[in-house]
């Protein structure tokens, strides 16, 4: 079976079915990461396809010193930040209201409201303590890896992850233990 | 280990990529310190609770449609591949043949620019010389055209009839 790296090359030349293969190898990662990253399935599956139409137009370019898989994180990250950030510009001070212990769920709460509220969450991020949460927590990436997919060191990583997890907490703490 | 230290190294230490001297630093500061061991507490209830978040499957004829669009883009890229074409063999020449190539096509364009400048100059007429114009119109040549209309038993008269029958001589 050819490797990934085969395949983009053969993709460079012109073989249409070696790009297919690839989509059809990588596109849960891709769907899950915009999904998880923007909310939307609609906005994801735009994202999602532009990151590998994206891929296919600089083929030509490719030069295999990474894994595919970290090229294409790092195209789909890029994607997504962008988009997020042309769309909506982040407001630190626009923090949505915390639930008070009142709202606090119950066992009636069903794991569709608790999705939504892990999605209000994500969505407060600012964009790149957003896109690493998504690789570690969702994509289940190791730290290393995300530091290429984001172009940065392993320590940013680490911070941003800290960060993001001091934010998310007090939004999600209800749902701790249950 | 700082407080700071430790709670950023808790992902890496719950997803096990902790050297092994760091693995035992971590813990031997987690052991002491109730605030990071909250932290830690935090962060394993984070990434389940997070991990539970669905995942719905990729839409139904996503593959289909990227593709239909990529095809679309790839016969795009043929067609403005197609003019560029024929030149496409530029780049795979070796830099000697390519520095040829280049001399060649500027001889030829200066060789082109020197014939048609001659065959300009071949079709353009020629200025006639004085002894021509002499010979066709004397009168002219000796600037005794205000001589013309003088009547022929005049000395004027007599003086163009002269000049005309000798050409300028």
């Amino acid at each position: 079976m050819a490797s990934d790296e085969e395949l983009m090359q053969a993709a460079a030349g012109g073989d249409i079915d070696a790009f297919g293969e690839l989509v059809r190898r990588h596109q849960d990662s891709a769907w899950r990461i915009a999904y998880h990253y923007v909310g939307d399935r609609t906005e994801a599956e735009d994202l999602a396809q532009e990151a590998f139409l994206k891929i296919l137009d600089a083929a030509s370019n490719y030069r295999p010193t990474a894994r595919f898989s970290t090229y294409l994180y790092r195209v789909i990250a890029n994607l997504c930040i962008d988009y997020h950030r042309k769309r909506r510009p982040h407001h630190p001070g626009e923090m949505p209201a915390q639930q008070s212990p009142s709202d606090a769920p119950d066992a009636r709460l069903t794991a569709k409201e608790r999705d939504r509220a892990v999605q209000r969450a994500l969505d407060q991020l600012p964009d790149r303590q957003r896109m690493a949460v998504v690789l570690c927590y969702f994509e289940d990436l190791p730290l290393a890896q995300i530091a290429d997919a984001m172009d940065t060191t392993y320590k940013a990583v680490e911070r941003l992850l800290a960060r993001a997890r001091k934010s998310l907490a007090p939004h999600l703490e209800h749902f701790f233990g249950k | 280990m700082r407080c700071k230290t430790a709670q950023r190294r808790l992902e890496a230490y719950l997803g096990g990529e902790l050297t092994e001297k760091e693995r035992v630093r971590t813990e031997q500061h987690l052991a002491s310190c109730a605030e990071c061991t909250r932290a830690l507490e935090h962060a394993r209830q984070l990434r389940r609770t997070l991990g539970e978040k669905m995942t719905p499957p990729v839409p139904e004829g996503f593959h289909a449609r990227l593709m239909a669009r990529a095809k679309e883009r790839a016969g795009e890229r043929r067609w403005s591949d197609g003019i560029l074409r024929p030149f496409g063999w530029i780049p795979a020449m070796a830099v000697g043949l390519r520095a040829a190539a280049v001399a060649g096509v500027v001889v030829a364009l200066g060789l082109g620019m020197l014939i048609s400048r001659d065959m300009w100059r071949a079709r353009e007429p020629r200025e006639a010389s004085p002894a021509q114009v002499a010979e066709a119109d004397p009168v002219r040549l000796y600037r005794v055209d205000y001589f013309a209309e003088a009547p022929g038993d005049s000395l004027a008269g007599a003086y163009v009839s002269l000049v005309s029958a000798t050409g300028g001589e």
